[in-house]
């Protein structure tokens, strides 16, 4: 079978291009598609510089062309059309100089977007992870998100961090809101149940570079990260996901060191 | 190797491209500039009224339109059979086009109907002057003028209470953000949010994604005030705000763009 030959990197770009082409759909493609495809293309050529910088020698890779998909999905619809490649060089310059042994301290995409909103003010807007028309049926867009989401993260073999993740999110968030709204919510959205924070969930904290190697480690780092994506909703923090998963990233080296 | 080359190239003459245009692709900045640049047509517009019944807030009239093509003043008169009659109240100094312009009457003097008149500041000092100075506005020798009915709620025998009136709120979005970014409402008050820009937009409750701040569950993600899709050009959406407290909001595909809902 040709899919089961293909890596989890083509998995993903299969899966990020759905989204891409379902937000060309409902948003209109002139407001979607040029910053992605910029985005794509930047982030490979950035890669490819800094890689014949380091070898000698011209290798694209599938790496690249995810990092670009993300950033045209995570930066607000109809972008002025340097942010993607700016954002593009700074993820590709993130991966290939904020590393340790080989690994990403930070997720590559969520560091440019970090640089983005000090410099611009651009919060990130994930439009990728609700692509599919919600108006229409309210459970459409969610439930895609957690098909394919299940989908990436059983080929990564990552459901150890997921799960954990998921579970905690729901658990904190539930506690947090009684403490600070006075009550039981129970929309989704306040549980952290919505398709945003799935879908950081499913295509970005299982990314192998930035999540720990053992499974321990994997629980215990899904767990903390729920913690600190509930404490920052909870306190309305602006551009969260972002904030919380680049803070999360800094304990994935140390919880490896300690589970090893 | 010559697909290496090719990707730099595009990518460089992307950049190039946007360096020197702004932006590319029909938004953005280009998009202010073809309006600019397109040919204005000329057009007089007359001075105009609209009006329509209502129940008095307080002691003020509300006139829900007008324009006046010079400085002048709204004028609201008491009716005298059928006619104008005495003035009880009149606005402030006003040009240019006024929705739900409020004007302060003697509303004793109300009775069942008034007559809102439009009155140009003939000699340019601010200040209505009629019958000395200020006449009526006219168009082809018809005074600008229109009747409202007052309707009147009474409560017991004979105490008549003026009802206050939701009025409509409305808040702009446009292409830099909301407009105005901050607004006082009451309790129980409509806010239409309307897409002035060729975008979309999508007005929801902060905190980007999980729209959960605002405390009445409900709507698609996290809590009703949730336009729950992009809205196009020339497209509202309208949010009845029953709850009490300062709300946060922004534009779901934009989250840079904010607003606040104050609610009393």
């Amino acid at each position: 079978m040709l899919l089961n030959k293909l890596d989890i990197y083509s998995w993903i770009i299969i899966v990020l291009a759905i989204f891409s082409a379902a937000g060309a759909y409902t948003f209109g493609w002139q407001q979607t598609l040029p910053q992605v495809l910029i985005a794509v293309l930047a982030a490979n050529a950035f890669d490819i510089l800094a890689r014949y910088a380091k070898t000698r020698q011209f290798k694209l890779t599938k790496s690249a062309t995810v990092t670009g998909l993300f950033i045209g999905q995570l930066l607000p619809l109809s972008a002025e059309l340097y942010l993607p490649i700016l954002a593009a060089a700074i993820a590709i310059a993130s991966k290939h100089m904020i590393n340790w042994k080989g690994r990403h301290i930070f997720n590559p995409t969520l560091f440019s977007m970090l640089i983005l909103f000090f410099i611009f003010s651009k919060s990130s807007a994930w439009w990728g992870s609700f692509a599919f028309p919600t108006q229409q049926f309210a459970a459409l867009n969610l439930i895609v998100v957690i098909l394919l989401g299940l989908l990436i993260t059983l080929r990564q073999k990552r459901h150890d961090l997921v799960w954990p993740f998921i579970g905690a999110l729901v658990l904190f968030n539930f506690v947090g809101n009684i403490f600070i709204s006075g009550g039981v919510q129970t929309n989704l959205g306040s549980l952290g149940l919505e398709s945003t924070t799935l879908y950081a969930a499913f295509f970005m904290l299982v990314e192998p570079k930035t999540s720990p190697l053992f499974r321990k480690a994997r629980i215990v780092y899904g767990i903390l990260a729920a913690a600190i994506f509930a404490a920052f909703n909870l306190l309305a923090i602006s551009n969260f996901p972002v904030f919380a998963m680049l803070l999360g990233n800094l304990f994935v080296l140390p919880l490896d060191k300690y589970f090893r | 190797m010559y697909m290496v080359a090719g990707v730099v190239a595009i990518v460089v003459i992307a950049g190039i491209l946007l360096a020197y245009s702004g932006n590319i692709f029909g938004y953005g900045t280009q998009k202010q500039t073809s309006t600019e640049s397109q040919q204005t047509i000329p057009t007089v517009r007359e001075p105009s009224l609209s009006v329509n019944s209502q129940v008095l807030s307080g002691s003020d009239v509300v006139v829900d339109g007008l324009y006046l093509d010079e400085p002048g003043f709204v004028v609201i008169h008491k009716d005298a059979n059928g006619a104008p009659g005495a003035v009880i109240g009149h606005s402030d100094l006003i040009s240019g086009e006024k929705t739900n312009l409020k004007v302060a009457i003697d509303s004793s003097q109300a009775g069942s109907k008034v007559f809102a008149m439009l009155h140009y500041d003939d000699n340019s000092n601010g200040v209505y002057e009629f019958p000395q100075e200020d006449k009526p506005v006219k168009l082809a020798d018809n005074v600008v003028v229109k009747p409202i009915v007052i309707n009147q709620q009474t409560t017991g025998a004979t105490e008549v209470t003026a009802v206050v009136t939701s009025e409509p709120k409305t808040v702009e979005i446009t292409s830099t953000g909301f407009s105005p970014s901050s607004l006082t409402i009451k309790a129980g008050d409509t806010v239409t949010f309307a897409n002035k820009d060729s975008s979309l937009h999508w007005p929801a409750s902060a905190v980007h994604p999980t729209h959960s701040v605002y405390s009445e569950s409900g709507g698609c993600i996290g809590s009703k005030f949730d336009a729950c899709k992009g809205l196009a050009q020339g497209e509202s959406w309208s949010f009845a705000f029953n709850q009490k407290g300062t709300w946060g909001y922004h534009d779901h595909l934009n989250p840079g763009l904010t607003g606040t809902i104050i609610v009393q």
